[in-house]
């Protein structure tokens, strides 16, 4: 492998008007250039400005990974070590060829792809397509290390590629380039990828063809799909293999809520937005058990945590005498959360009407609402706390929403793009300082209902904490929603919605203090699967004493804690908090 | 003697019932958090929350600036009459 001998590959079928100008720009490289020509009519000429090229023809055409195979063979015929593919459309920019090159050089038992970076010549469908396929190849390799696989400028490791194609014979056309790049990668081929630059010359020509090669492409991704069961164990040998070689420096899986990564699930929520709307919520329900099989394979971590949490349930359930729902496994508890992600899609899109959703209120909510008096609401990440907006507007109040900084910005962007009517009002907050506490007593003030998440700690502020007994170990709250309550001196509410297990149903018969009140419209009627909302008056409002403080802070969110487990038994799945949520307190952190 | 002293020192008796306490028994200059009055992150909010109604001041998001203004009796009547002075451009600084 010490001897490095590239050659390129041009599959070209009708191109004649563009081929010249993929050859000129292809020169300064001094790469020698073999020209497949897949029967064009009329045929490709000779072409003398390129001495070292090479021209076969094919006398019926094969289409272009037929043509591209043919390319292979020739290349390796002749001695070379690997080839780059490039199309005779003129869409690819010669520029980025060096940089593939040298890519492959460093490592060449590796394919190094590009990956494309539009430019505004380039239609939305056609990158919405790729993101279909990159879906599919993701399903397809239980791997996000392909970032690309339409891309037709490539190298290709000759070696490992004849190989392939002495064992198997491949799909030849449109549906060659995705297909040759997923089998290269379950023979253990590393897949790298280079940014290119592609355009869509306007006199170009493309040989897509709507409907026949559509078809082509969706039984090649099933056939890869059915194909990738026999593979699973050596990819997750791989996944693992990789993982344990990065772990010296990598961090442990999450150790806090807010270091996950937020990029693959800020993709994964556009994704799931972008087929929602394509398909509405009835069509996406389907996909959902697919993706998060692949999300269960891949996604170690949340898997760990969801395990460890339910085994937490099971004890605790069995130390207090709670009957638990059946199947309670992290599959299921992955699975409740994608079904979760598109209540919430649908929450912020103004889907859900709220005359909907049935709610149950206190006495106390009963007497704010009425006095149009404000109220704080402790909003866990259990359940569908995304209801809430459609609640408070059932009610004919405003709600607020604190968040943090470092995440406010994100979210209003993606409430903007996914639901701009959405009137859910953020409440910024760094550090549950003052400023928050003034911003939200005038919204107190006005009426207005805030909802804070008291169960994850601020990422920047982490030693601000409590230590609660909740499923049976310390888990750590932050002071911060408990401290504001005691500074506001108004009512706290806790709001479990959209569980899929209605929680408050036996609540109401044995907490004689809540009367249930079902809102009008939806009385005797059975309310869609996890169309509920249940507050129950926490704190009336919460005192934390000069002379108690601590010891007042600490029983505080230890009657949450007791409340939010009373929930949890009763609908374990509906609890998101996929991170060690027992982890001990961070005292390395900011006092 | 600074009267905005004295009314402050006045405001965080009353807000904060420190029962016992005559506002000479503050010092001007001592922190007011920990060591020194020992107040803590509630007396902070509540604290907050009394100079906005009292003097309409608008605390920033950021804890650091928050923390500095929050330091002494002295440092708080700074920001207040910072706040105050109607052209503050240059007094903010």
């Amino acid at each position: 492998m010490s001897e490095f001998r590239p050659c390129v590959i041009i599959p070209c079928y009708n191109h004649a008007g563009s081929l010249p100008g993929v050859l000129a720009s292809l020169a300064p490289t001094g790469l020698p250039v073999i020209i497949v020509d897949d029967a064009s009519e009329p045929p490709v000429p000779a072409v003398p400005a390129v001495p070292a090229a090479v021209l076969l023809r094919h006398d019926v055409n094969q289409g272009k990974g037929g043509a591209v195979i043919t390319g292979l063979r020739e290349a390796a015929r002749l001695g070379y070590t690997h080839a780059l593919q490039i199309d005779a459309d003129g869409q690819h920019d010669a520029a980025a060829v060096p940089a593939l090159l040298e890519a492959a050089r460093r490592e060449p038992d590796a394919l190094v792809s590009g990956a494309p970076l539009y430019d505004a010549s380039a239609p939305a469908s056609r990158r919405h397509g790729r993101l279909l396929t990159n879906a599919w190849v993701w399903l397809e390799t239980l791997s996000f290390q392909i970032k690309d696989s339409m891309c037709g400028l490539r190298v290709y490791p000759l070696a490992a590629t004849l190989a392939l194609l002495d064992r198997r014979r491949l799909g030849r056309r449109m549906d060659f380039d995705v297909e040759i790049l997923v089998r290269l990668f379950w023979d253990g081929v590393p897949a790298r990828f280079v940014p290119v630059r592609v355009t869509y010359p306007a006199g170009g020509v493309s040989h897509f063809h709507p409907v026949r090669d559509n078809l082509r492409v969706s039984w090649m991704h099933t056939r890869l799909v059915l194909e990738m069961l026999p593979h699973l164990p050596a990819l997750l040998r791989r996944k693992i293999g990789a993982r344990t070689g990065a772990r010296v420096s990598a961090p442990p899986a999450a150790a806090h809520w807010s270091d996950l990564s937020e990029r693959r699930g800020a993709f994964g929520m556009r994704l799931l937005f972008l087929i929602y709307r394509l398909l509405g919520p009835r069509g996406v329900r389907p996909l959902l058990y697919p993706v998060t099989a692949v999300f269960w394979l891949t996604a170690g971590g949340a898997r760990r945590c969801s395990r460890d949490y339910l085994r937490r349930v099971r004890e605790r359930a069995a130390a207090t005498g709670v009957a638990l729902p059946p199947r309670l496994n992290s599959y299921r508890h992955l699975l409740r959360f994608g079904f979760a992600l598109l209540t919430k899609i649908g929450a912020w899109r103004g889907d859900i009407p709220p005359e909907s959703i049935r709610v149950t209120e206190t006495p106390e909510l009963r007497r704010q609402l009425d006095a149009h008096k404000g109220g704080i609401v402790f909003c866990p990440h259990f359940g569908n706390f995304e209801l809430f907006r459609a609640v408070a507007e059932q009610r004919g109040v405003i709600a607020n929403a604190v968040f943090h900084t470092r995440h406010a910005e994100k979210f209003n962007a993606f409430l903007r793009e996914v639901a701009p009517e959405s009137q859910l009002r953020i409440v910024p907050t760094d550090a549950f300082g003052p400023a928050t506490a003034v911003s939200m007593q005038e919204r107190l003030a006005a009426g207005e209902w805030v909802s804070i998440a008291p169960d994850r700690t601020a990422p920047d502020n982490r030693a601000r904490t409590v230590g609660v007994e909740f499923l049976g170990a310390t888990a750590q709250l932050p002071q911060g929603p408990f401290l504001l309550a005691a500074a506001l001196q108004c009512p706290v509410f806790l709001l479990v919605a959209g569980t899929a297990v209605d929680t408050a149903a036996d609540d109401a018969a044995n907490a004689g203090a809540n009367v249930p009140n079902a809102s009008a419209g939806s009385a005797g009627k059975t309310p869609h699967a996890g169309r509920t909302a249940y507050f129950e008056t926490l704190f009336d409002p919460l005192k934390i004493p000069r002379a108690d403080r601590s010891a007042a802070l600490q029983r505080a969110a230890q009657h949450f804690a007791d409340r939010l487990e009373h929930h949890v038994l009763r609908s374990p799945l509906d609890w998101f908090n996929f991170f060690d949520f027992w982890a001990p307190p961070n005292t390395t952190g900011e006092r | 003697m600074n009267p905005l002293h004295d009314e402050i020192k006045k405001l965080i008796i009353e807000t904060l019932n420190l029962e016992g306490l005559r506002p000479e028994d503050i010092e001007t200059e001592a922190p007011l958090f920990r060591e020194g009055l020992g107040l803590d992150s509630i007396d902070a909010l509540e604290l907050g929350l009394a100079l906005k109604n009292r003097y309409g001041v608008v605390l920033a998001e950021d804890s650091q600036e928050t923390r500095r203004h929050f330091a002494s009796v002295a440092s708080l009547a700074e920001f207040v009459s910072s706040q105050k002075a109607p052209a503050a451009g240059t007094a903010a600084a």
